[in-house]
């Protein structure tokens, strides 16, 4: 035992003495490396989360208060008129009327040409590329082609449904339905190939080994789908569905480009924008920045459990 | 239950690679049939291309009186256990089990009791809940198994379904399965690339190797009478001894007068009659030669190595550059570096042409 154990200490190299400091630990050298970037963080992300909380407590107008300091508190008055004011609520249905129809279409989109996808067939890789193109436009580009696009007398779309189709011309931006379903087809346009992704990773992630047990078991391709793809691959498109929840109903880029805000499109980001920096009422808009941002964690909460059980009824 | 039978099958994949070439071979209703070869020797795709999860590119499949050449999987009525158990990950063993009945809708309490009694049958009752994932790869084992019986089929058709066991259980399983396929008289053709199993489990052993089939027979016939050079060569441990000769007048020589092996004169005039060149090859197994001291065996050469195996003796003598393996009974004395001659047991020798690879007598 003892022979054994002085072995490796008399061939390793002898530790200079001169060269450590003593008081600089691991610990304190990794936060010296960590702290400029925990700084930064902190003082982008951090700060201004506190510091509009406690605006949300206050009357602040940064427009006309000469200085934060001085603003009044005035407790959950904010909050108590954000979630009384009609007007509000009618952002916020305004906001799901936005929200969950683009969340379905998307899914459903891209989880369809995921399956159609799923297969071995010439210049597979190549259309995958073409489909993901939209990811990649900055939505605010996205946003800017698709107005031209949908203008009413000098617009394509136009020009294909009346002069090539011969039907009646829409007013696609500025009608308050068709503004919305405008809306509802660029945020689709954009963000199926998101789905579609995702949806195809988890197909090529099933084994192709269990579809050939179950072909031989007998089952239909019904059966296939309902007890074998789909419950393999759910947990990632949930994963998937959180995330355009998320950027969903914090879209603003795209409202505000194809419309302004208009009638019909007056969805939260663009209300709390006009709140902020069009009344100037800060304590207003952080009032609700903070409900919506309450809001969304309800929801990713309730979806990310929905992941949790299905993970835990895997093992 | 139904006879499997293959005929001149041929499967050719898309990239050109010929992995069945022309086999025909019929394993009778109730027989357990192995598939060896090593990896790469078209088993694995002759075997699922009777499961219809591939296709061939021409010869006809019969399962019973059918011809299944153009039926899926599903309808063949066949069980299929894959090498790795291909289980449903996201299934409990019990929905694992169940799942091949409640494809085709039978009635809840008939699948109960149909997993209960496969569950008993197979001593897996305790993992029932659990899922795949949380098994030891025995139970994996099993559950895989209780899923291709519970059905009933014509067919069995198992994959190497023993390889990713550890050795003890191996052994446990081999002795299990058979047990279980003669309970159940269930036609199986069963795939493996370990001569043990093969020669354990099966009724009969194809060998295979690059496409072709060597040879059909039972484990004893393949043993001692090897088709080809192939099978002499891939069947029993140690291998048989393979020594090149030529045919002079009746007797068999070998390269540098070593050897000299005088032939009854029919046996040799038959081997003239049907060789195709001048080469040949003998083979004879290393428990088919006897060692002595002096000078009138058939061969002469030194002992090279001695490895006493406790029930048996294993000598390694060299010859012609080459090295003759020799079992005998473990009292036998030589040392390394003794000067002794080997006498073949003329009934229980090979002699095979060196160009067709073909056994001749």
């Amino acid at each position: 035992m003892t022979t054994q154990s002085i072995t490796p200490e008399t061939t390793r190299p002898a530790a200079k003495p001169g060269l450590r400091l003593r008081w600089l630990s691991d610990r304190l050298l990794a936060g010296t490396f960590l702290a400029p970037t925990l700084l930064l963080l902190l003082f982008i992300t951090i700060f201004p989360l506190i510091w509009s909380l406690y605006l949300s407590f206050t009357s602040y107008n940064v427009n006309s208060d000469p200085s934060w300091l001085e603003a009044k508190w005035v407790g959950v008055d904010n909050y108590v008129y954000m979630l009384t004011t009609p007007r509000v609520w009618e952002r916020f249905i305004e906001s799901a009327t936005f929200v969950v129809p683009t969340v379905t279409l998307e899914f459903l989109l891209g989880f369809g040409i995921a399956l159609l996808f799923n297969r071995e067939f010439k210049g597979r890789g190549l259309i995958t590329t073409v489909i993901l193109i939209p990811m990649m436009v900055a939505p605010l580009v996205a946003g800017l082609f698709w107005r031209f696009m949908f203008q009413a007398d000098i617009g394509i779309v136009n020009y294909l449904i009346h002069d090539v189709l011969g039907f009646q011309p829409v007013f696609w931006l500025t009608d308050r339905t068709s503004a919305m379903i405008s809306l509802i087809i660029v945020d689709t346009w954009q963000w199926t190939p998101f789905i579609f992704l995702i949806s195809l990773a988890g197909l090529t992630a099933v084994p192709k080994y269990l579809y050939e047990a179950a072909d031989v078991d007998r089952a239909s391709t019904w059966f296939k789908f309902r007890h074998i793809t789909l419950p393999l691959v759910w947990p990632l498109l949930l994963i998937g569905i959180i995330f355009r929840l998320m950027d969903a109903y914090k879209l603003f880029e795209l409202a505000w480009v194809l419309t302004s805000g208009g009638p019909g499109t007056r969805v939260l980001p663009v209300h709390l924008y006009k709140i902020a920096f069009g009344d100037f009422a800060t304590g207003r808009a952080s009032a609700l920045g903070y409900i919506m941002l309450v809001v969304i964690i309800a929801l990713a909460n309730l979806l990310v459990r929905a992941i949790n059980r299905s993970r835990a009824a895997e093992v | 239950m139904a006879e499997v039978r293959i005929e001149n099958l041929v499967k050719v994949f898309p990239n050109g690679t010929r992995a069945v070439n022309d086999v025909s071979l019929a394993a009778p209703d109730g027989e357990f049939l192995v598939l060896l070869g090593p990896s790469g020797c078209g088993k694995t795709t002759t075997l699922r291309c009777v499961a219809g999860l591939e296709r061939q590119t021409s010869g006809d499949i019969y399962i019973g009186e059918r011809v299944v050449n153009d039926l899926p999987p599903g309808e063949r009525d066949i069980a299929f256990v894959f090498q790795f158990y291909a289980l449903y990950p996201h299934l409990s063993a019990y929905d694992n089990i169940a799942f091949p009945l409640r494809a085709v809708g039978v009635a809840a309490d008939e699948i109960d009791r149909r997993v209960m009694r496969v569950a008993e049958t197979l001593r897996i009752k305790h993992v029932l809940r659990k899922r795949p994932r949380s098994m030891s790869s025995g139970e994996q084992q099993r559950v895989a198994l209780g899923r291709a019986v519970i059905r009933r089929p014509q067919v069995f058709l198992m994959d190497e379904p023993l390889t990713n066991l550890d050795a003890a259980l191996r052994s446990d399983m081999r002795v299990e399965l058979k047990h279980l396929q003669r309970e159940l008289g269930v036609t199986t053709l069963y795939v493996t690339h370990d001569q043990t199993e093969a020669m354990t489990m099966g009724e009969r052993i194809a060998v295979m190797q690059l496409g072709d089939l060597q040879q059909v027979g039972t484990p004893l016939e393949v043993y001692q009478y090897p088709a080809t050079l192939f099978v002499a060569s891939f069947i029993g441990d140690p291998p048989m001894n393979l020594i090149p000769v030529t045919l002079e007048g009746d007797a068999l020589q070998g390269a540098s007068g070593h050897l000299s092996l005088a032939l009854a004169p029919d046996v040799a005039g038959a081997i003239r009659q049907k060789q195709s060149g001048p080469g040949l090859v003998l083979g004879v197994r290393a428990e088919d030669i006897t060692l002595s001291g002096g000078d009138e065996g058939d061969m002469r050469g030194e002992v090279t190595t001695r490895e006493p195996l406790g029930d048996q003796a294993l000598y390694s003598v060299g010859l012609d550059g080459q090295f003759i393996q020799i079992t005998t009974a473990p009292t036998t004395r030589f040392g390394v570096g003794d000067a002794i001659s080997l006498s073949i047991d003329r009934s229980r020798m090979r002699v095979f042409d060196a160009a067709t690879e073909r056994a001749l007598v």
